[in-house]
């Protein structure tokens, strides 16, 4: 009976540690093998045929489905510019220009990387419904109340989750996605 | 050697399994629960099914985009190749296949194709190469099972009303033996 107690111990810490190593292993493996532009990241490749076992595990998990780089390049953020974690009760102004891409689109996800419940069914912006000043920039805010121009609600959300899509990369960024100029993203108030 | 690095040892190894086995088996997972989930809402594999616009209640994959119309199809190779056709509009129009672990073995838009109809014909790897109908790009897939996701811009009510329009001409089904024109 003892023998038998003490195989199960042996077993279980086995296994309690092989599956918190992997997940642990699945978190660090976007930002080991990510190529980071400011706050944004991308995987070096996020559906291509040649990735690595943990990039493919990773993926499967955070973005299932993704092209590889020649179609689409996909950027995501999770923290702001000073680095700290975007929160759905914080006002967020990301502000950048047109992107060398077939079309382009910024789509706000809450933590668990689905949309966000909201009245006014907004999600995204993209290159044919964002909003250009005189000089080709765009602003868009990220706030649980309402503001002038391009808005995206944070609804109820507790973490936020930002996700950039390029279809059809144009340019130098096609061949090296950390020369893409991509948004900042600017905290301006937490209530 | 003492008891404890024994001990120590036995511990690392099923760790190592473990740790191993679970990263290979995740993406298999995940995307056996998909595709059977597609299959079961398109009533068969090798089946065009057409999900609804995304919204907030979209939960079956994650990071839907609200810009794109999706429609997709379970893919099931043990019968023989599969065919596909779909005709794209002028805006973004892709037709991507991903296989039983998620790798996007090739994607086809008419960025390439222009606006006339998509044909593909899909076999896995072990099969005698197929006669391919005219225009017909031929998709290898190395597992049995997979899936064909076709994406349509939708960024605008525009481009969403000739993006659905476009997803309706989606079309899976096995290939005719005599199909060859």
């Amino acid at each position: 009976m003892r023998r038998l107690l003490r195989g199960m111990v042996i077993l279980l810490l086995g296994l309690g540690l092989g599956l918190g190593s992997a997940y642990a292993a699945l978190r660090l493996a976007l930002d080991q093998t990510a190529i980071h532009v400011g706050p944004w990241r991308t995987p070096t490749d996020a559906g291509g045929t040649g990735r690595d076992l943990y990039t493919r595990a990773m993926v499967a998990v955070g973005a299932l489905l993704a092209l590889s780089r020649t179609e689409t390049i996909y950027f995501m953020a999770e923290r702001d510019d000073t680095g700290e974690v975007l929160r759905g009760d914080c006002r967020y102004v990301l502000t950048g220009r047109d992107m060398p891409a077939r079309w382009w689109s910024i789509t706000l996800y809450a933590g668990d990387h689905y949309l966000i419940p909201n009245d006014q069914n907004r999600w995204s912006v993209n290159d044919q419904t964002v909003t250009r000043d005189a000089g080709g920039d765009f602003n868009l805010t990220l706030s649980r109340t309402p503001v002038e121009g391009d808005w995206l609600p944070t609804g109820s959300a507790d973490r936020l989750f930002l996700f950039l899509r390029l279809y059809n990369p144009e340019g130098t960024v096609a061949a090296d996605p950390a020369t893409a100029r991509l948004p900042s993203i600017k905290r301006e108030a937490c209530s | 050697m003492s008891r404890f690095f024994r001990t120590a040892l036995i511990v690392l190894a099923i760790a190592a399994v473990t740790h191993v086995g679970a990263i290979w088996a995740v993406p298999r997972g995940i995307m056996a629960l998909v595709i059977g989930g597609v299959a079961e809402a398109a009533a068969g594999y090798n089946r065009a099914y057409h999900p609804p616009p995304i919204d907030d209640k979209a939960r079956t994959v994650v990071l839907p985009s609200p810009d794109i119309r999706y429609s997709i199809c379970a893919l099931d190779l043990s019968a023989g190749p599969v065919e596909v056709t779909a005709t794209p509009p002028a805006s973004y129009f892709s037709l991507s296949v991903f296989d039983a672990i998620t790798d996007n073995v090739a994607v086809i838009s008419n960025a390439t194709t222009g606006t006339g109809p998509i044909h593909l014909v899909i076999a896995g790897e072990d099969t005698a190469a197929p006669a391919l109908p005219d225009d017909a790009h031929l998709v290898t897939l190395p597992t049995t099972t997979g899936l064909l996701l076709l994406r349509g811009l939708a960024a605008t009510p525009a481009l969403a009303e000739a993006a659905e329009t476009a997803r309706r001409t989606l079309v899976c089904r096995p290939l005719a033996r005599d199909s060859a024109g």
